[in-house]
């Protein structure tokens, strides 16, 4: 089992030490019996460490060993191996940081076909470098350093008795002499200097304010705002959705400057997909409130997903159904979007639209619920409502 | 029979080495990946150019009465004599050339099996012959969007010529005008532009990198990235299978100029994955992964600094 000709006769019960330690697997040159240990090994440790006090410790006596000079001698070849498999990696790195030089249109890791086997060599060299050394130093260790266990006892850490009263007397002293115990308005007024200061940090909370209002339930779509096609300029008419199955992402046209797109901000709130469907594709559960929201078969939605936000697009004029990539909430689009599978819970919002005296599609007020994740009282208003019926 | 039982003895010397179940695991690793690289599919060909060229001939002298035997041959079986539909396929009435010249270009149809969603595959008719069927088609059962014959269709084949040099040379001259033809297109679009148009209406079903994904009842949006500027011209025309219609005016002739200027610069762009490739699947899932096998590696290294020492290592 091991090299520590004593470690066998250690251990508690030592048949059962030699019916696991199989004599067959012993390597050549380890010593054959009670002989002193093999030159190389520090012979002074083992001695200290083994028998019956120094097993104490977590590791049992089997595991303590020491390195015969032929297992290290192995362990010092595998590391040094695993040390010159770094050493090549490093020059490797090296070498393919100059393989690719900038050329005159800049560098030429800015290409991906190029950049890609740039990437490959300089990381992959520096992955076997870094490993390689990494791995040679774990080889020392396990195959080279001796593995026992070393006791070393601890200083006594309270202070003795008189220690202990002397420095007790000498606080005092100066807690009387400061005045501090004896001049009780001078100690009353610095407590009270410092309340204010440790209140401060529970006053300022106050900035976490205030309560974001009705921000999360409006966004800028108002009655007769124009819509465009997301990317465009270009006004939006009723026929120009003229195919049923035909769908398109539109923004808000910016009220204050048509040639550009409303802030960011604002896209994010604002963007609805148009649908153009049959008429008598609509479900009849869809309300007749729901059904005026809508004209002629085009029907917009929110294109933001009522569960985290994503952008719910995947329209398929097959089945109406709107599909949310991210986690697979389906909305029926020929039904007020109601959610017919996954986490969203409530269905998309609906942006009622009607067409304008020159054929443009027009908003014809604000969502007909909040855009984007739920949040606490996403749905006060309509619970309100209801319990007002 | 002496080989395979030195094999065995080997195998069993060392099946209780310490590093005995590390190496299983590796291997095990290394098949799988070998077996995935051979499994997967190959994108190594679509950067390809397709497509086909200065083929308004073509158009201009279609054989209706061909077309009309290719429709009574493959098509009437599941559509119908009138083009009707069946139960096991849709209606052709009102569905235009368009739809016809992308379904029968794209391989999809003729199908094989009408209960399944039909992949893309080599087509069944050559250009001629599926011009034929269009115009059968479109002027037997009337209506649709006509094939817009600005984009450049597919490529053309050889098979299509004479054999002998004069065939080479006729063949040669028409790849020369097709590839002037792609080119002249595919420059003519405003690439920024395609590029927010593409982001805001169909990478949420066909992937920022034209890879496809899922839909509903397992149906899948096709990957785009070998489909001609006509294909996807015809596809926005007529929104085939699940897609959406993007009509000529909510997505001008221009604006779907862009967008497939935009996608046939995705199809030339090489994937920076290099051999580690993900097939673009987003940054988030590459990050994911190359995460979870990075702390795997990681982890696997502690356990090996610190296992402990066994008394017979």
């Amino acid at each position: 089992m091991t090299e520590n000709p004593q470690a066998p006769n250690s251990g508690p019960d030592p048949a059962a030490n030699e019916a696991s330690g199989t004599g067959g697997e012993r390597v050549i040159g380890t010593p054959t019996g009670g002989t002193a240990g093999p030159t190389g090994m520090t012979a002074d440790a083992p001695q200290e460490s083994t028998p019956s006090s120094a097993h104490e410790g977590p590791y049992p006596p089997e595991e303590t060993h020491l390195r015969t000079e032929e297992e290290q001698r192995r362990g010092e070849r595998i590391a040094a191996l695993w040390f010159v498999i770094a050493f090549l990696a490093g020059v490797g790195f090296i070498v393919s940081y100059f393989l690719f030089p900038p050329g005159p249109d800049g560098p030429a890791v800015g290409d991906p076909s190029t950049g890609q086997i740039a990437n490959i060599a300089m990381g992959g060299t520096l992955t076997v470098a870094l490993f390689a050394i990494g791995a040679g130093m774990t080889v020392w260790v396990r195959r080279v350093i001796p593995h026992y266990e070393v006791a070393s006892p601890y200083d006594e850490l309270p202070s003795d008795e008189q220690e202990k009263s002397s420095f007790g007397e000498f606080f005092m002293r100066g807690a009387n002499e400061s005045g501090f115990t004896r001049r009780p308005l001078m100690r009353r007024t610095l407590f009270a200097a410092m309340l204010p200061l440790g209140v401060a940090p529970i006053v300022l909370l106050r900035d976490t304010g205030p309560l974001p209002g009705d921000i999360l339930k409006q966004t800028m779509w108002e009655d007769g705002m124009h819509m465009v096609v997301e990317g465009t300029s270009r006004r939006i008419r009723a026929e120009d959705l003229a195919t049923p199955g035909g769908m398109i992402t539109a923004l808000p046209e910016n009220p204050e400057d048509p040639e550009h797109p409303v802030s960011l901000n604002d896209q994010s709130k604002t963007v609805i997909i148009l649908i153009k469907m049959r008429p008598d594709d609509f479900d009849s559960e869809m309300t007749e409130e729901q059904l005026g929201w809508t004209h002629n078969g085009i029907i917009a939605y929110s294109k933001i997903c009522t569960h985290v936000g994503c952008p719910a697009a995947l329209y398929e004029p097959t089945t109406h159904r709107i599909l949310c990539p991210c986690h697979q909430s389906t909305f029926d689009a020929a039904n007020a979007a109601k959610v017919v599978f996954g986490p969203a819970h409530r269905p998309l919002p609906i942006l009622p639209i009607r067409v304008d005296d020159e054929g443009y599609l027009v908003a014809a007020g604000d969502f007909s619920s909040p855009v984007g994740p739920t949040f606490w009282d996403a749905e006060r208003d309509n619970y309100l409502a209801e319990r007002e019926d | 029979m002496t080989r395979n039982g030195e094999t065995v003895k080997w195998i069993n010397a060392r099946r209780r080495h310490p590093l005995a179940g590390y190496a299983v695991v590796v291997l095990a690793l290394a098949l799988l990946g070998g077996v995935y690289s051979v499994v997967a599919p190959d994108n190594a060909d679509r950067a390809q150019a397709q497509a086909q060229s200065a083929d308004a001939d073509i158009y201009e002298d279609v054989d209706i009465s061909n077309g009309k035997q290719i429709f009574t041959q493959s098509c009437a079986s599941c559509h119908g004599m009138g083009g009707e539909g069946t139960e096991n396929g849709p209606s052709l009435v009102g569905v235009g050339a368009a739809s016809v010249d992308f379904q029968v270009s794209t391989g999809r149809m003729p199908s094989m099996d009408p209960d399944v969603q039909m992949p893309r595959k080599e087509p069944v008719y050559d250009r001629e012959e599926t011009a034929d069927l269009a115009a059968y088609i479109s002027e037997e059962f009337g209506g649709g969007p006509a094939i817009p014959l600005d984009a450049p269709g597919s490529e053309p084949e050889r098979a299509e010529f004479e054999d002998g040099a004069a065939g080479d040379e006729a063949y040669e001259e028409a790849l020369e005008t097709y590839e002037a033809e792609y080119e002249a297109y595919v420059s003519g679009g405003d690439i920024d532009a395609g590029q927010t148009l593409y982001l805001t209406n169909c990478a949420q079903c066909h992937s920022w990198s034209g890879t496809g994904g899922a839909l509903t009842d397992g149906h899948y949006a096709p990957p785009i990235g070998e489909a001609t500027p006509r294909q996807l011209y015809e596809a926005m025309l007529t929104g085939p299978g699940a897609m959406p219609v993007f009509d000529e005016t909510t997505v001008t002739p221009e604006e779907k100029q862009d967008i497939i200027t935009h996608v046939e610069e995705l199809q030339m762009e090489a994937d920076a994955g290099g051999i580690f490739n993900l097939n673009r699947i987003g940054q988030a899932a590459e990050g994911f992964i190359a995460w979870t096998i990075g702390i795997g590696l990681i982890i696997a290294a502690a356990v090996w600094i610190t296992a402990k020492q066994r008394a017979h290592d």
